[in-house]
C-alpha cells in the first residue's frame, strides 16, 4: 500500500461528505475520513500517535452515535438531549482517554 | 456604554506602548518565542479559534433551524485530540521550529509552494477580519450600545496597536486571558439565559417540536457535511495551527487536548444555551421569529445589565483574540512568508508592525461595508482555509507530493470553493464548497503524487 492510497480514500470520503447524497452515506464518509486519517498518524513516528486499534475504537464510537442520531432520536425532542449528553459531554472524556492511552512513556 | 470604544483604544495603546520598546525577534513576534506551555497555548488557542460567530451567528442559527446548528459545534468533543495527534506532534517535533503555516509548508515543498500558501492565507485573513469587523457592528448596533462601526473601528484599532507592538509575545497572554474571562462569561450566560427561558423551554420540550429532533430544520446531509467540515477543518485552519508554533515542548502536547476540549466545551455551552432559550421564546412568541442574527442582542438585552455587560466583554474578548490572530497571520504572510519565498531574507520588525496595521485596517474596512449575515460569512473563511490548506497540510504531514503537485492542489482547492461559494445560493442543500474544494485538491494529490519530496 503505498502513501498516496490514504489520499486517495481521504479524497473519496470527503467527496462523498461534501455532496447531498442520503443521510447514512454522509455520515459512513465522516468515519471513513477520519479513521483513515488516524490509521495514517499511528504509523508516523511522533508521540503521542494512536495506537492501532485507536482509529478503530474512534469509528465504532462515532458510529454509535451518528446511529442514535438517524435511528430512534431522529425526529423527537430527545434528539437534542442525545446530541447534548452522549454526542458532546460524554464523548469528550473517552476520546481524552484514547490520547492519554496513546502517550508512550519514556 | 457610550465611553466604550474610546477605553478599548487606550487600552490597546497602553498595551502597545509596553511592548514597543522591547527587542523582539522574529520567533518573539510570530511564535512567542515558542515558551508557552500547554495552559497558555491551549486557552490562548480556544480563544482565537473561537469568534463572534459562537457568541452571535451561532446561537441565532440554533433559533433559526433547531438542533440541526448543533452539528457544527458537535465535532468539539473529538477535535482537541484530533489536532494533536494528527499534526501537533509533528509540528513540534520539527526541527528547526518553523514560526508559520507557509514556512512549515516551504521546509518540505520549497518556495513556490511557501508563496503560494502566504498568499492565500492573506486572502482568507482579510476575509476573515472581514467577518470579525462584521461581528462587532451587529454586536453594537444591538447589544453594546452606541454606533456599531464605532465599536468596530475601536476594537480593531485597540487589537492592532498591542498587536503591532509585540506580535505572539504581546497576544498570547492577552488571548488566553480572553480565553478564560470567555469560557467564564459564556458558562454564566448558558445558565442565565436557560433560566430566565425555562418556561418556554419546558413547554417546547414538551410539546415534542420537530426542532429539538436530532437534526432540527437542517437536512442529515447537511449536518454530515457540517461535521466533517468542522472536524478535518480544524486541521487546515491557520489559527488553529497557530497554537501548536507557540507550544514550548513537546512534553507539554500531552496536557494539551484536556486544556483545548474542557475550554472549548465551556465556551460552547453559550451557543446551547443561548439557542435553546431563543428558539423557544420564538416559539413562544416573546421573541422575533425571522429576525436572524439580531435574536441573541434582543435576548440578552431581557436578561439585565449585568448579563449585557459580560455578554459584551465575552463577545469583546472572543473577537478580540481572533482578530489578533489574524492580525499575526496576516502580517507574517506578507512580512515574512512572501518575501523569503521570493528570494529575499532577514526580516524587519518594522515592516511587520506596519504590515499589520495596514492589514487590520483592510479587514476593518471590508467589514464595516459588508452586508452578508455573520454566519454565512463565517462559514465561507472556515470553508476556504479547509479547501487549500488541509491538502497542503496532509501532504507535508504524511510526506506525499512533490512542490507542484501540492501547489496545485492548494490553488485547485482555493479555485474550485471559491467559485462554488460564488454559486452558494443556487447549491443544494448539503453541498459544502469547502469540502468539495479539498476533496479537489487531495484528489489531485493522490493522482499525481507518487513521490516523496
Amino acid at each position: 500500500m503505498g502513501p498516496r492510497f490514504p489520499f486517495a480514500v481521504v479524497a473519496a470520503g470527503l467527496a462523498l461528505g461534501a455532496l447531498p447524497l442520503p443521510s447514512g452515506l454522509g455520515f459512513l464518509a465522516v468515519i471513513l475520513v477520519l479513521v483513515t486519517l488516524l490509521l495514517a498518524t499511528s504509523k508516523a513516528g511522533e508521540n503521542p500517535k494512536p495506537h492501532r486499534h485507536h482509529p478503530w475504537l474512534a469509528g465504532l464510537v462515532l458510529l454509535a452515535l451518528f446511529a442514535g442520531a438517524l435511528g430512534p432520536f431522529r425526529s423527537s425532542p430527545g434528539g437534542f438531549f442525545w446530541l447534548v449528553f452522549p454526542c458532546f459531554l460524554l464523548a469528550a472524556p473517552f476520546f481524552l482517554a484514547l490520547f492519554e492511552a496513546s502517550i508512550r512513556k519514556p | 456604554m457610550k465611553g466604550g470604544p474610546l477605553l478599548l483604544i487606550a487600552l490597546g495603546l497602553g498595551l502597545g506602548l509596553a511592548f514597543l520598546h522591547r527587542r523582539l525577534t522574529a520567533a518573539s513576534f510570530w511564535a512567542a518565542d515558542h515558551r508557552a506551555s500547554a495552559l497558555l497555548a491551549g486557552l490562548a488557542g480556544t480563544a482565537m479559534g473561537l469568534s463572534a460567530f459562537v457568541f452571535v451567528g451561532g446561537p441565532a442559527l440554533f433559533a433559526q433551524m433547531g438542533s440541526g446548528a448543533f452539528w457544527l459545534i458537535l465535532p468539539a468533543p473529538l477535535t482537541g485530540v484530533l489536532q494533536c495527534w494528527v499534526v501537533g506532534g509533528w509540528i513540534v517535533s520539527q526541527n528547526p521550529r518553523p514560526l508559520t503555516v507557509p514556512e512549515l509548508l516551504g521546509s518540505r515543498f520549497g518556495p513556490t509552494a511557501r508563496g503560494t500558501a502566504a498568499v492565500l492565507l492573506a486572502l482568507g485573513c482579510v476575509a476573515a477580519l472581514a467577518v470579525q469587523a462584521r461581528a462587532v457592528v451587529v454586536l453594537g448596533d444591538g447589544l453594546l450600545g452606541g454606533h456599531g462601526p464605532l465599536w468596530a473601528i475601536a476594537v480593531c484599532a485597540s487589537t492592532a496597536a498591542y498587536m503591532a507592538a509585540g506580535g505572539m509575545r504581546a497576544g498570547v497572554w492577552v488571548d488566553a486571558i480572553q480565553g478564560a474571562v470567555m469560557g467564564v462569561v459564556a458558562v454564566g450566560l448558558a445558565v442565565a439565559s436557560l433560566v430566565h427561558a425555562k418556561d418556554a423551554v419546558f413547554r417546547l420540550v414538551a410539546s415534542g417540536s420537530p426542532w429539538l429532533g436530532a437534526f432540527g430544520q437542517a437536512s442529515p446531509a447537511q449536518a454530515s457535511a457540517w461535521y466533517l467540515l468542522f472536524s478535518v477543518g480544524t486541521l487546515a485552519q491557520p489559527h488553529y495551527l497557530q497554537k501548536f508554533f507557540l507550544l514550548r515542548t513537546e512534553r507539554e502536547l500531552r496536557h494539551l487536548p484536556l486544556v483545548l476540549t474542557a475550554s472549548l466545551l465551556a465556551v460552547l455551552t453559550v451557543w446551547v444555551g443561548l439557542g435553546l432559550s431563543a428558539l423557544a421564546l420564538v416559539a413562544a412568541g416573546v421573541l422575533p421569529a425571522g429576525g436572524g442574527d439580531a435574536v441573541v442582542p434582543q435576548l440578552l438585552s431581557r436578561l439585565g445589565p449585568v448579563a449585557v455587560a459580560a455578554a459584551g466583554a465575552g463577545c469583546l474578548a472572543a473577537i478580540m483574540s481572533t482578530v489578533a490572530a489574524f492580525f499575526n497571520l496576516l502580517a507574517a504572510a506578507l512580512a515574512y512568508d512572501v518575501p523569503h519565498a521570493l528570494g529575499g531574507g532577514g526580516w524587519s520588525l518594522g515592516w511587520s508592525r506596519a504590515v499589520t496595521l495596514a492589514g487590520g485596517l483592510a479587514g476593518t474596512w471590508l467589514g464595516v461595508a459588508s452586508q452578508r449575515s455573520v454566519a454565512v460569512l463565517g462559514v465561507l473563511g472556515w470553508g476556504f482555509f479547509t479547501a487549500w490548506l488541509l491538502p497542503a497540510v496532509l501532504a507535508a504531514r504524511f510526506g506525499v507530493g512533490s512542490p507542484a503537485s501540492v501547489t496545485t492542489a492548494m490553488l485547485v482547492g482555493a479555485g474550485v470553493c471559491a467559485s462554488l461559494e460564488f454559486f452558494r445560493a443556487h447549491l443544494a442543500p448539503g453541498l459544502e464548497p469547502g469540502l468539495v474544494g479539498a476533496a479537489c485538491g487531495v484528489a489531485w494529490l493522490a493522482a499525481t503524487a507518487g513521490r516523496r519530496p
